[in-house]
């Protein structure tokens, strides 16, 4: 039989173009074929030359890097004139390693490719040292006052409320240049929240949340460039929210946004909202709002005022207003006091509330 | 793949080709389940990011079978799913959980799950990788209220980690790498070495009875689309006529609805295969019927009307329900029998792992 194994293990998964090609020729070894070593079957000869195509694009990606860093400051001429000359014999290398699968020699291509692939690393590497930072910070206010716990707001429908708990992820940051392309910020799944002590599910140890108030996300490694936008989301993307085995950047299924009644859907809870609320009798009560599953991502785009430049000189700091408010203007805890995974209408329109209470203060381009 | 392999696939192709199937996690070599699948599939379905290895498979096998993985240390995986059963119980509702309470569905057959994407009797759980996280924290189930002291004990033993460092390279095991362990040796569950399927393969001395091949017949044309296929199941969610009306909200008798929150899959449960059916009653999401010979008497005649009941059981002028004369519902039954994996019920490399 022929089983398929679609990829390498997961801790090497952005490991090299190697070992993707030498997955390809793993299956050989489960199969009792009598395959003769020196010949490649048509598939595994396109695998590779799909594998040489990767990497010629992968070339080209960095190249388009190193132009726009020609037109900043940053690398000295010389440094720059060094790097176009090392992609230049790259290039030569990749066209090498065509011919000589062409005419079949395989060692040949396979000597080629991994010379190529760690050139490639390292030169990723030397562009990546021109990276800047980028900080969001998304602070919370209420209408016109700052955001607290335990303290009374007015809805414009006329709820006065008093907050507990304040709870989402803030994910797949993404920065937007002029030409409208995006740059993604790797590993960008954050959990903003203000939270008091609170036992940690899944845990019967005296383990517990401490009580936190967190509005701002720091990110390294931002590629550097000139970009007039931001785009993020709230929630966690179908790729990881449907597989809670995979982890990236603060992904975790212990702390507390992950439920068993959530885990009937295999989702993690995207937004927690709660705290008390006043009934028409004058009575306080309970209000607990929850959003979640695939339906309920939503993603913010933002416009900056003006371009800013991001790299090892200068970073970013973009500065949002997280609007609370805005999560009950078509909302009232007096006629839904509880939104949870079975209440899929109310969460839509409280998960378009999140997508709604965000907008731009201010973005700061200092020098480091 | 490790990068040891890497540095000296440069060598050349044939080291390559040859060196791939030694040490470290690799591609299933032959020999480790499931290496025969049911007629017409190539390969067994799996995630990019956990594809099988045997190590892989090995270390799911070991957890599958751990009782430290519960609450009060004395519950596994394969305390409920047990092999000669087809991995279901043979109990309506289990008591065999920490609390020993009565649970609120039926323990169904863990058979072909490779194929399945919806998992659980509603399809709430979307991939392998995800359920563990279910049974293992469910207070009724394995009531692990400390998930995190369950892998801080495991790191603490050393036979552990060497299992989690075989599977997933070096570093600590983790919850990411336990579920994914179980995952893969779930996939191994392949039920496709019955006598139907050696007839099917046309193995010699292999053969189905003129009365089972009647059987066979029937099921294709009546049970379909729902029993369907080499898996004899569609995998989908249907209502078979067992309730007149469901629950609302998060009740588990909505069935299907609890997931989707529509009204028109209230009531409507996954298609159970039919493979091994004959070992693991008793049957239903609630494991109302005792007996197979319950369930046919169930669709000849026995099924209720709601506003969810599917299509393929309206009859002209009659009560819903299949059409089978008494001949012809012997017929089927007998042909179920052929389903019952002998060599899966007793494959002992499915069942508990050696003491280390
Ligand atoms: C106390 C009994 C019990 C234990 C222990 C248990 N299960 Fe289950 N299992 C069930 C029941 C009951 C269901 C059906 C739940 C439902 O559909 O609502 C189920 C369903 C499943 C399914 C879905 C099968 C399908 O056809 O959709 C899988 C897979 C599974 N269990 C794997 C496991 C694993 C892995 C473990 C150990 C980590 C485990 N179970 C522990 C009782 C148990
Ligand atoms: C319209 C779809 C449909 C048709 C047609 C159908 N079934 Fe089913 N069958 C189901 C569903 C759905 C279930 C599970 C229902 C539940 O548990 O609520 C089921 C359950 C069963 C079970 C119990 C299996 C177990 O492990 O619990 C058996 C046995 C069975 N069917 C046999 C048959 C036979 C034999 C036929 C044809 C004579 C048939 N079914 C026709 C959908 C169908």
């Amino acid at each position: 039989m022929t089983l398929h194994f679609p990829s390498s293990m997961p801790r090497f998964v952005r490991a090299s173009v190697l070992s993707a090609l030498t997955f390809t020729l793993i299956p050989a070894c489960g199969e009792d074929t009598s395959s003769n070593p020196t010949t490649l079957s048509v598939t595994e000869r396109q695998e590779l030359n799909q594998r040489i195509s990767e990497l010629e694009a992968e070339v080209t990606r960095l190249e388009g890097q190193l132009a726009e860093q020609q037109q900043q400051q940053g690398a000295t001429e010389q440094e720059k004139q060094a790097l176009s000359t090392e992609l230049g014999s790259l290039k030569q290398q990749l066209a090498e390693a065509r011919e000589l699968l062409a005419s079949q020699d395989w060692d040949g291509v396979l000597v080629k490719l991994e010379a190529a692939q760690g050139e490639v690393e390292r030169l990723k590497g030397v562009l990546a040292a021109t990276d800047g930072a980028l900080s969001l910070n998304a602070g919370l206010v209420f209408g016109s006052a700052p955001f607290a716990l335990d303290q009374t707001f007015t809805t414009a429908g006329g709820d006065s409320l008093r907050f507990t708990e304040l709870r989402y992820w803030l994910s797949n940051v993404k920065l937007r240049k002029q030409d409208g392309t995006k740059v993604a910020l790797a590993n960008s799944y954050h959990l903003l929240e203000v939270i008091k002590a609170q036992a940690v599910d899944g845990t019967s140890s005296p383990a517990t949340l401490p009580a936190n108030r967190r509005e701002q996300v720091d990110m390294v490694a931002v590629p550097a460039g000139v970009y007039t936008g931001i785009e993020f989301s709230i929630g966690v993307d179908p790729t990881y929210n449907d597989d809670l085995s995979r982890q990236a950047g603060e992904l975790h299924v212990l702390k507390n946004m992950t439920s068993s009644a959530w885990m009937w859907f295999t989702s993690y809870i995207f937004t927690k909202t709660k705290g008390q609320y006043v009934k028409v009798d004058g009575t306080s009560d309970t209000f607990a709002w929850e959003t979640g599953t695939n339906a309920d991502y939503r993603t913010v785009n933002l416009d900056f005022t003006a371009p800013v430049t991001v790299n090892s000189q200068k970073q970013v700091k973009v500065n949002l207003r997280a609007d609370v408010a805005a999560l009950f203007t078509s909302l009232s805890p007096r006629t839904t006091p509880t939104i949870n995974a079975s209440s899929a209408t109310e969460r839509a329109t409280l998960s378009d509330g999140f997508k709604a209470m965000f907008s731009v203060v201010s973005v700061d381009n200092s020098n480091r | 793949m490790n990068r040891h392999t890497l540095r000296h696939a440069a060598w050349g192709l044939s080291t390559l080709l040859l060196g791939a199937c030694g040490g470290g996690p690799e591609a299933l070599p032959p020999g480790s389940s499931p290496e025969v699948l049911p007629v017409g599939f190539t390969f067994l379905p799996q995630p990019e990011d956990n594809p099988l290895t045997q190590e892989g498979v090995e270390l799911g096998r070991w957890l599958f079978h751990a009782p430290r993985l519960s609450g009060n240390g004395q519950v596994s995986c394969a305390t409920c799913h047990v092999q000669e059963h087809g991995f279901s119980d043979g109990v309506a509702r289990s008591t065999a959980g920490v609390t020993q309470h009565p649970l609120s569905r039926h323990t169904p057959a863990l058979v072909n799950l490779a194929w399945m994407e919806g998992l659980f009797w509603d399809g709430g759980a979307k991939n392998l990788e995800s359920l563990s996280l279910a049974p293992l924290t469910q207070a009724d189930e394995m009531g692990q209220a400390d998930l995190e002291g369950m892998m801080a004990g495991l790191s603490a033993d050393p036979d552990v980690v060497r299992r989690f460092e075989a599977a997933f390279g070096p570093g600590e095991p983790t919850l990411g790498k336990l579920l994914r362990g179980l995952a893969q040796y779930e996939r191994t569950l392949v039920s496709a070495r019955s006598r139907y399927d050696r007839w099917r393969r046309g193995e010699p001395g292999a053969f189905l009875t003129e009365q089972e091949s009647r059987g066979l017949a029937l099921v294709r044309q009546r049970c379909t689309p729902c029993h369907d296929s080499e898996l004899f199941t569609d995998n989908a969610f249907h209502n078979n006529g067992l309730d007149e009306r469901f629950g609302q909200g998060e009740d588990v008798s909505r069935g299907r609805g609890r997931v989707t929150l529509r009204d028109e899959d209230a009531g409507r449960y996954k298609t159970p295969t039919l493979r091994n059916v004959a070992v693991t009653a008793p049957y239903m999401h609630d494991g109302r019927f005792a007996t197979l010979e319950a369930v046919l008497l169930h669709y000849r005649g026995g099924m209720v009307r709601s506003a969810t009941l599917d299509g393929a059981f309206l009859r002209e002028g009659q009560a819903p329900g299949v059409t089978l004369d008494d001949a012809e519902a012997e017929a089927v039954l007998a042909f179920l029998h052929a389903l019952t994996d002998e060599a899966f019920l007793s494959d002992p490399s499915l069942g508990p792992p050696d003491a280390p």
